[in-house]
């Protein structure tokens, strides 16, 4: 049976079904573009195991077509696989076996930072430091509270979580969490602008005062979901159990925390795009936005930021354009945009653990295609002045 | 055979060991940060206004379109400059001072008690890197002031968060009034001097603030 499945695993028949069926992925996802937009598509059909249907339900759902990253993970050991199979040690084919191990090295690599590549935004004006980036696609809700004299301590509740509703509850906090409804795109009202049947979202904090609708995803590229969420806090011990229910409503656009009270302690709820903290940060001193003369063409951006990390004693000046961006600590930081007036710049984070894969794999590939071109076309000279002298 | 069949497993488990390290989007975090580090955001809003090289920004740019119109009118003084309204500020302005010194103030209403007006001024102390007082020792600093909401308990609080620029905090003077089912935060937060140069108006922007014609019947 091994030996039955080994040869499945490593047959040109399965690398050409996945070619085939990687055909068809990419042209049915690129076609939803047009509904869901590539950033939907993206998680929907190429970073997922399988296409679901019905899309984006939570509850009951079946697969439909294979994802993009099973394809890939099928291709990857398809051709490890044939490679071990068919592997004979010759000059005459060290070419071919360098450039599928160019083209492994290749798909392992898009795969690795499919999974394991961060990317997140730094928006800084002059003269503000911070230590972390903030993901623009993605949200989290932090609540807030006092640690110590000096530090606050941070329970950051991911919107994967609060998707998926129920109660939350973690050791740092001595309520739960009941998560009433989570808006993947919403818009806020002014009650008294809502229309007369509208209620309040929420019983507590700005909440009460604003009513909230369910609007459809957002598809073009650069807008995004507006996410809500009405959640309840349940206290432990049941101290307010008879009580009616204490619902608060949590949402990007309301841009201030709100402080709730609970076993004898205050606390911020705020909702904000989920942030990725560092051990060092950045300072920016100038924003320099250069145009060509007599024109809005932008001719260079560049950040003069300080960076500082103080467990490596690092405190140096940095300069970030538009083609040298900063690496520092397996991140890098391009220079990605600025805000309107040149008020801030705005900085990509890139962590990609596999960043290096795709330069290689495009050395090896092509020192074997050198080889392998050039060891036939020695080949074929030999035979030529054979044939001549003969 | 066995060769394969060895190296068919070893690639499997490879398999599994990195679909298992994938990134956990579920997962909660718990840290610390230094309490210097002020929230400053930005309500998003669904089309950032940005330039540059087609990046999305992390967050609306402070100019961007308020979410509402105002619900409240005041006399400002006239060097206070409005910034765009979020839905929980009602009112919201920001004052420069020299060699960089700015001030942020607020007008936040609020459903119920929020808190306190003890909690919430010892919420402002920790803010400001500052231990919590009593209920005495509010009661003997406080000071109060009139308002079309109400009496408004005004409370001057200083300190310097360790990390905090000093050119932007340092000083918070703000007032709580309560009423018909709602608590109303009146904030001025910044650079010290300039936080003390600006009190005087504040308190009288506070006494001059009442809910606009548009608003409903409490705002």
């Amino acid at each position: 049976m091994w030996c039955r499945f080994f040869h499945v695993i490593s047959s040109l028949k399965l690398t050409v079904i996945c070619l085939s069926l990687a055909l068809v992925l990419v042209f049915v996802g690129t076609m939803a573009q047009v509904n869901f937009g590539i950033h939907e598509v993206q998680q929907r059909y190429f970073q997922s195991l399988f296409v679901w249907w019905p899309s984006g339900s939570q509850g009951f759902r079946i697969p439909v077509f294979p994802g993009g990253h099973l394809l890939g993970g099928v291709l990857l050991v398809n051709l490890v696989a044939a490679h071990v199979r068919r592997f004979r040690w010759t000059w005459r084919t060290l070419g071919i076996h360098l450039t599928h191990l160019g083209l492994i090295i290749i798909l392992a690599g898009g795969l690795f930072t499919d999974l394991f590549s961060v990317e997140s935004f730094m928006r800084l004006a002059p003269g503000e430091t911070k230590n972390y980036s903030e993901d623009p696609r993605a949200m989290e809700l932090a609540v807030i509270g006092e640690s110590d004299k000096d530090l606050d301590q941070v329970t950051a509740i991911p919107e994967a979580r609060l998707k998926k509703g129920g109660t939350i509850g973690s050791e740092s906090l001595p309520f739960r969490i009941a998560v009433r409804h989570f808006y993947q795109n919403s818009r806020l009202q002014p009650l008294d602008k809502a229309g007369q049947n509208a209620l309040p979202a929420a019983t507590e904090g700005a909440g009460a005062q604003l009513a909230v609708t369910e609007v459809p995803p957002a598809i073009a590229e650069n807008d995004r979901d507006l996410k809500s969420a009405v959640i309840e806090i349940v206290p432990m011990r049941g101290e307010t159990a008879a009580r009616a229910p204490v619902t608060w409503l949590v949402s990007g656009q309301l841009g201030e925390p709100q402080t709730i009270s609970c076993a004898g302690k205050t606390w911020r709820l705020v909702m904000r795009p989920a942030r990725y903290y560092k051990p060092y940060s950045l300072t920016l001193k100038k924003f320099t936005h250069e145009t060509y003369a007599g024109t809005q063409i932008a001719k260079n951006f560049a950040s003069h930021a300080v960076l500082a990390d103080p467990e490596r004693n690092e405190n140096r000046d940095v300069l970030i354009t538009m083609n040298h961006p900063l690496r520092y600590r397996g991140e890098t930081f391009f220079q990605s945009g600025f805000e309107e007036g040149d008020k801030a710049t705005i900085l990509q984070d890139v962590y990609n653990p596999s960043f290096i894969a795709p330069y290689v794999a495009c050395v090896i590939v092509a020192a074997g295609l050198l080889f392998q071109f050039g060891y036939h076309f020695v080949g074929f000279i030999r035979r030529r002045k054979t044939g001549h002298a003969q | 055979m066995t060769f394969y069949r060895a190296n068919l497993c070893v690639a499997l488990l490879l398999a599994a060991a990195l679909f298992s390290g994938c990134k956990d989007k579920d997962a909660i975090k718990v840290y610390r940060v230094s309490k210097g580090e002020r929230e400053s955001l930005a309500p998003q809003t669904s089309e950032p206004a940005r330039g540059g090289m087609g990046a999305l920004p992390p967050m609306a740019a402070p100019g961007a379109p308020s979410a509402r119109p105002s619900q409240v009118t005041g006399t400002a003084p006239a060097n206070w400059e409005a910034q765009p309204l979020t839905p929980m500020r009602q009112a919201s302005f920001l004052v420069k001072g020299d060699d960089g010194a700015t001030a942020d103030i607020s007008l936040v209403a609020l459903a119920g008690t929020a808190g306190g007006v003890l909690d919430n001024v010892n919420r402002w102390l920790s803010q400001l890197g500052q231990p919590a007082i009593t209920a005495e020792q509010l009661a003997n600093t406080a000071q109060h002031v009139g308002s079309a909401f109400g009496d408004v308990t005004v409370v001057d609080l200083a300190g310097l968060p360790e990390g905090a620029d000093a050119a932007k905090d340092g000083r918070i003077v703000a007032g709580i009034a309560s009423g018909e089912g709602k608590t109303y935060f009146f904030k001025m937060r910044g650079n010290a001097a300039l936080v003390e140069s600006q009190k005087d108006g504040f308190i009288r922007w506070i006494g001059t603030v009442r809910a606009s014609e548009s608003a409903p019947s409490h705002p």
